[in-house]
């Protein structure tokens, strides 16, 4: 039986800025089950990071604050830990990946350095010295580079390696969840189906449960279980994979989205982008977040949040559905 | 062909390092027809922007011709290159890096017709630029802004406009989308496309997006390490795809299809190798699956279907591999 891992529940985060309270996440809500993958897909200022950061508590202290929720992990609320708590869980039960490898790698260190560090910490230092030696070039011939390279340094690789490597070391403690925001987004095609074929293949092996933020559908499309598509702050859509991408039961937006992809809309010469731009968050309309771009807007839309509804496990948050 | 606007020959780059020379652009050649579109990918460091440049002479040509309109202005003074440059642009990735911040889109869009005298009067300038604004679909109401107030979509928009202000009859766009939201890139490309049928204007396209090429090319050349690969027309090249790189390249495309959960196809294993003093052969037989003792020759374009060219010489005149 499936059995929930992560439980996010009416997730709302803001900036406090200069320019006034940026609403970057509004009331989110999403399960993801054991060893199953989360995809959250939406343009840039959509909230994906800042969903994430949430979630493992390293949301920058002085501007940013929780309004609203609680993130449950395995039956723990994560909101309610203390700081040494958390620490605990962040790269050892939840493990991050984010676009650019540099963040995570330290540029002073050799590879083999980094790999060897997280390995003691993992194992609280109870391996010996051969031990790790031995594990670290595992762990390189897992994801494709020579272990002669290892004494060399993060600028002498190429960014999908880097980017291998830092997978590596995020998986090395098998965590339970992994949060990877936009992993292969600075990589070129060929790279990314390497390093995203390295990610499928270990998630599998250790039956790990993944949160895969992307901009790209694609992406998602092969690499997620289920979708969850945000916009402005809010979830608009959610629903198993396939069903995002057949039917006619879809936000306006997620068809928007769909629409302005060039190749997908067969041969059509002329895209069908949506008009417009996303709102302001220190300014979000007061009904749906959707209603100035929207095609098919009305006069509730404007004032009126639409409620979240399901069929099959498909979830719309647009009044046309309600 | 006298309908070429821009005609390129054995263009070749190379950068002196301290390792040895750099092999930007190795001997690439095609030819741009008037008001058509080249399409360029290739992953990141193939030599596109280095091409682009070199092209625009915005970069000495270490060898080779780039001839515009029947004039080789490969080796041509600055001086008497300076006519051609109105009628030759670019649009980079980054238009806020190639925007003046402290200049209002008023000042940044009258700039170039300023310094080239195209006006008679204020007036007559006031008035280029609003139809200018209004061409490329930027709201007269920002008139006044200044680059930072702007979102990405607007500010290419702005970039557009400032090059469409010499009335080029060439433009090289450098990734000009690659930094846009789907949705934002999308408007961008339609209205390039729309510009293109209105004023007839040729574009050499660099990407390394593969679905946005397909939709806004003619014709397509896939480079890899400073070689020309494969030129094909647009439909021909993903429908027939030949060389075992564009092969791999195009299997690397992931649209959101249905049923493909899990489907990661491992196109092809390996790193580029590096392009200083590379060796003589193709340069793409490390990661090749169809490697053999004649790939370490240099390798020669051929034309297999009408238009349709391949530099691998296990392609044979019908264009299957491995013969
Ligand atoms: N001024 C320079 N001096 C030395 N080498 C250079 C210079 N400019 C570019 N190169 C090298 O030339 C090669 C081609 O670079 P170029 O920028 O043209 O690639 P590109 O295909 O545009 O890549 P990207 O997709 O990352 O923009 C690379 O190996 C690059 O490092
Ligand atoms: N540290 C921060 N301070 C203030 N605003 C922020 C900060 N980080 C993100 N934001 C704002 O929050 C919103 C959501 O951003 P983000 O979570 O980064 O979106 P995404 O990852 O989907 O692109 C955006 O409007 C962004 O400008
Ligand atoms: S609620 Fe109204 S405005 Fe919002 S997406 Fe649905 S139809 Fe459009
Ligand atoms: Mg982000
Ligand atoms: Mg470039």
């Amino acid at each position: 039986m499936s059995e929930i891992l992560l439980n996010v529940d009416d997730l709302s985060i803001v900036y406090k800025t200069s320019a006034g309270e940026v609403r970057a996440v509004n009331n989110v809500s999403f399960a993801i089950e054991k060893g199953k993958t989360l995809g959250l897909v939406g343009e840039t200022g959509a909230g994906k990071t800042t969903t994430a950061l949430g979630i493992l508590r390293l949301l920058p202290v002085r501007t940013a604050e929780y309004r609203s929720g609680t993130i449950e992990f395995e039956g723990q609320n994560l909101l309610a830990l203390s700081d040494k708590e958390m620490y605990g869980i962040r790269g050892r039960k939840i493990s991050m990946v984010f676009q650019d490898p540099m963040t995570a790698l330290n540029p002073i260190m050799t590879v083999n350095d980094q790999i060897a560090e997280a390995i003691r910490f993992h194992s609280d230092g109870t391996l010996k010295r051969e031990e790790v030696d031995k594990r670290v070039n595992d762990i390189l011939e897992l994801v494709g580079i020579p272990a002669s390279r290892k004494k060399e340094y993060p600028h002498q690789f190429s960014g999908g390696m880097k980017q291998r490597i830092v997978i590596a070391i995020a998986l090395v403690c098998e965590p339970a969840l992994l949060i990877a925001d936009e992993p292969t987004s600075a990589l070129d095609v060929t790279m990314q189906a390497q390093v995203l074929a390295m990610i499928m293949e270990l998630k599998k092996k250790i039956n790990t449960s993944m949160l895969m933020i992307s901009h790209d559908l694609g992406v998602i499309a092969r690499t997620c279980d289920d979708v969850a598509v945000m916009y402005a702050g809010e979830i608009i859509e959610m629903a198993p994979t396939d069903m995002i991408f057949t039917g006619n039961r879809h936000h306006p937006y997620t068809v928007g989205l769909m629409n302005s992809l060039p190749g997908v809309s067969g041969n059509a010469k002329r895209l069908r982008p949506i008009e417009g731009m996303m709102p302001d968050p220190t300014d979000l309309p007061a009904g749906c977040k959707f209603a100035p771009r929207c095609p098919f807007c009305e006069e509730r839309c404007k004032t009126e949040l639409p409620p979240c509804t399901e069929q099959n496990g498909h979830l719309v948050r647009c009044h046309r559905f309600a | 062909m006298s309908d070429a606007i821009l005609e390129v020959r054995h263009l070749k780059k190379y950068f002196t390092t301290p390792a040895g020379a750099l092999h930007a652009v190795d001997d690439v050649s095609f030819t741009i027809e008037k008001g058509k579109t080249l399409g360029v990918v290739g992953e990141s460091g193939c030599g596109k922007s280095t091409l682009g440049r070199t092209v625009l002479r915005l970069l000495p040509v270490t060898e080779g011709q780039v001839i515009y309109k029947g004039q080789d202005i490969s080796n041509l003074s600055e001086r008497k290159l300076k006519p051609y440059r109105r009628n030759m642009q670019i649009i980079f990735q980054d238009p806020y890096s190639s925007l003046n911040p402290r200049m209002s889109i008023r000042q940044i869009i009258a700039e170039p017709m300023i310094i080239n005298k195209v006006c008679k009067s204020r007036a007559d300038l006031e008035k280029r630029v609003r139809t200018l604004m209004d061409t490329v679909g930027l709201s007269q109401r920002f008139i006044d802004a200044y680059p930072h107030e702007l979102d990405g979509g607007r500010r290419q928009r702005i970039g557009i406009a400032r090059v469409l202000a010499l009335e080029p009859d060439f433009i090289v766009c450098d990734e000009p989308v690659s930094a846009l939201d789907v949705s934002i890139q999308a408007q961008i490309l339609n209205l390039l496309m729309d510009l293109q049928d209105e004023l007839g204007i040729a574009y050499m396209f660099i990407t390394h997006d593969l679905s946005v090429v397909k939709h806004i090319s003619d014709e397509i050349m896939v480079m890899y390490m400073g070689n020309c690969l494969e030129v094909a027309p647009s439909d021909e090249l993903f429908r027939n795809p030949v060389h075992p790189y564009t092969k791999a390249l195009l299997s690397a495309v992931f649209l959101p299809e249905v049923g493909c959960v899990g489907n990661i196809p491992e196109v092809i294993r390996g790193e580029v190798s590096s392009p200083i003093n590379p060796k003589p052969g193709c340069r793409f037989a490390p990661r090749c699956n169809y490697v053999c003792d004649a790939c370490k020759e240099p390798q020669k374009l051929k034309e297999i279907s009408p238009g349709h060219f391949v530099a691998c010489c296990t392609v044979g005149a019908n264009g299957e591999i491995g013969s």
